[in-house]
Formats: structure tokens, C-alpha cells, sequence
């Protein structure tokens, strides 16, 4: 425990920092909903060309099936496109106003996750999931706290000399011709 | 400034499929308040120097987390083992191990800009027999688990969909 309480005070260096822009969460309950009627809603949502940032599912009998995330840009037309399917529509949850914080690198240890988690909690700033990826991992929280769990993190995180948390500049939009 | 680039391809390339067996997926509860308590037990954890494949947090219902850890099969059993001395009984058994499963991943050019993507990795899987435990899709990569010797199955049907180099 004590080990524990100094990695806690012990700064950790990162590479750096990501935010997303704004996002509009989707949660699949399982009230009737069979497995099958997710990968009908990415069939939609790749119809009408949408694309899903960041999929998190799992099938392990409990009441929310999995999650997704959609840029607040595209809600209107996702809800346009569900609007039809009665029975998949009564199944979706929409958390609005949602943003991604990526942390990098997670070097494939549990330390960064512990940590993260851990002041995350302490300051009750909301997390609506969690992924890593190659190299990162991911936090979903209120898009408007994402400066303040940025700093909370950097109190306990270290960025290289000269680098900031960043958010996307460049956007790339898939279109079909 | 917009710059508009022309690319066709009939399936999504991937830079490779990535396959790992003999895995086990910790599954743990994180009631509401608990989160700061789970992010201390995961930094003593980490004190074993446990390495994982993969992790996913899918919020749940009244608030709840469900955090999957995708770990070696030695780091599950160390894991459950230090879980179950830590842990009061008062908060209850909020873990378990499901073992053996098996990780197929891959990743793709822009795959986290791109529609279409998971629509093509369900479909190659939907309506096939193959039970898919969790999945992710974040950033350019692809995580698919799979309960014991499903992986031979998955990977012929994702191969057919996506372009491996």
C-alpha cells in the first residue's frame, strides 16, 4: 500500500494528450433487443454514410449491449435514420454533450489506467466508458469537463517539454462519389 | 481549407490480422463511488508489472461500470488471486474471470474517420455461429474476443471481408 501511495504523489510521463470534438453517446439496452439488431444499426448508420468513432460492445447478458460513439454533428440525421425502426429506437439511450479524452502511451500496463481511474473518481467527474487502442487509451466524460479532468490528470501526469493537450484540427470525412 | 482526395478500394485494407489465444477477460463491476477505490487495487496491480491486450468500460445501468481487462492467462489467475484477498465482503464479489478466450485484432488506414467499417467486421460475423464476447473499435484498430477455438472460425469470415496484405 505504501508502493501504492507513492506511485499515487509520483508523477507519470505521457507522450501526450488528445480530445475529441463534441460527441453524443448511444447505449444499446437489451430490454428485447437481440444482439443482431446492433450490427443492423451500423448497417444503417454505413447507409447513410456515418461513421462511428469508437464501438464498445459486449454480450455478456447485461442490460446495456454495448455503446457507441457519433459526432454531435450527425445526432439529427442518426435519429432520422432510427426513426422508422420502432423497435430499435425504444432501445437506444442517447447521452448528448460527450467528449473523448485520450491518454498516450498505456505501454499495455495497468498503472495509467489505476491512476487515471483513480483521480477521475476522486473529483466524481462522470466516465460513460473506456477503450485503449494501439497505443492510447480512451476516456468518455462530459464534453464540458474535459479541461478540468485534463488537469486534474497533469497533476499527476507529465507531458514532454513544449507539448499541450490537443484537439483535432484536420478532419477526415469519408464520402461516397 | 478543404482538400478532397479520390481513393477506391473494394474491401477495406487492413495492415494485418493480429491473433492471440489462451487469454482471460476479468470482468469487474464498478458501482458508483467505487471508481476511485478500483483505481487504487489496478495501481497495486500494476506493481506486478501485469501487461494487458486490451481493455473496455461499457457504462451499465444505475450508473455502473463494467470494466473488462483481456490479460495472459498468468496475470488472470494472479489478478483473481490478489482481488479475492483485498477485497471486503461488504462490497460484495464485483469480478470474475472468463477463461480461455481468444483476441483477433487488425487495423486499417483512417478505420476511426471511416463509416462502414464495423458494419463490414458484424457482417462478415452475424448469422455465422460465432459468438463474439466484446468488441472495440477505437482510433485506426479493430478488437474482437472470442470464446476457446472460435478464432479458427472468425478468421476465414474476416479475411473474406477485409483485404489482408
Amino acid at each position: 500500500m505504501n508502493n501504492t501511495r507513492e506511485s499515487i504523489d509520483k508523477k507519470i510521463r505521457i507522450n501526450g494528450i488528445k480530445f475529441s470534438t463534441e460527441l453524443v453517446q448511444i447505449n444499446f439496452l437489451n430490454r428485447f433487443l437481440p444482439q443482431d439488431y446492433m450490427a443492423f444499426f451500423f448497417q444503417l448508420l454505413a447507409q447513410h454514410q456515418i461513421n462511428i468513432p469508437l464501438i464498445l460492445t459486449s454480450g455478456m447478458g447485461e442490460k446495456n449491449i454495448g455503446s457507441c460513439c457519433v459526432a454531435a454533428d450527425d445526432i439529427n440525421r442518426i435519429k432520422e435514420v432510427v426513426d422508422e425502426e420502432l423497435k430499435l429506437k425504444e432501445n437506444l439511450d442517447f447521452i448528448p454533450g460527450v467528449g473523448t479524452l485520450s491518454i498516450f502511451p498505456h505501454h499495455s500496463k495497468l498503472k495509467l489506467l489505476g491512476l487515471s481511474l483513480y483521480h477521475l473518481g476522486k473529483h466524481h467527474l462522470p466516465v460513460y466508458g473506456m477503450a485503449s487502442s494501439i497505443s492510447s487509451l480512451t476516456f468518455i466524460t462530459d464534453y464540458s469537463q474535459l479541461d478540468k479532468a485534463v488537469s486534474i490528470l497533469l497533476e499527476y501526469m507529465d507531458l514532454p517539454p513544449n507539448h499541450a493537450p490537443f484537439r483535432p484540427e484536420v478532419h477526415v470525412i469519408q464520402k461516397k462519389r | 481549407m478543404e482538400t478532397f482526395a479520390v481513393y477506391w478500394e473494394p474491401k477495406p485494407k487492413t495492415y494485418g490480422f493480429k491473433e492471440v489465444i489462451d487469454l482471460s477477460l476479468l470482468n469487474i463491476e464498478i458501482r458508483p463511488g467505487k471508481m476511485s477505490q478500483w483505481g487504487l487495487w489496478l495501481m497495486e496491480l500494476s506493481d506486478f508489472d501485469i501487461g494487458f491486450h486490451l481493455i473496455l468500460a461499457k457504462y451499465s445501468m444505475h450508473q455502473k461500470l463494467q470494466l473488462y481487462i483481456l490479460l495472459e492467462k498468468l496475470w488472470g489467475d494472479r489478478v483473481l488471486s490478489y482481488l479475492g484477498k483485498n477485497i471486503d465482503v461488504d462490497s460484495g464479489k464485483d469480478f470474475h474471470l472468463t477463461y480461455p478466450v481468444e483476441l483477433i485484432s487488425f487495423q486499417g488506414p483512417h478505420f476511426g474517420d471511416r463509416y462502414g467499417i464495423a458494419d463490414t467486421a458484424f457482417k462478415a460475423l452475424d448469422g455465422q455461429g460465432v459468438p463474439v464476447l466484446i468488441t472495440v473499435f477505437a482510433g485506426a484498430a479493430v478488437y474482437i474476443v472470442l470464446p476457446e477455438k472460435k478464432l479458427q472460425d472468425a478468421r476465414p469470415l474476416l479475411i473474406e471481408a477485409f483485404e489482408v496484405p
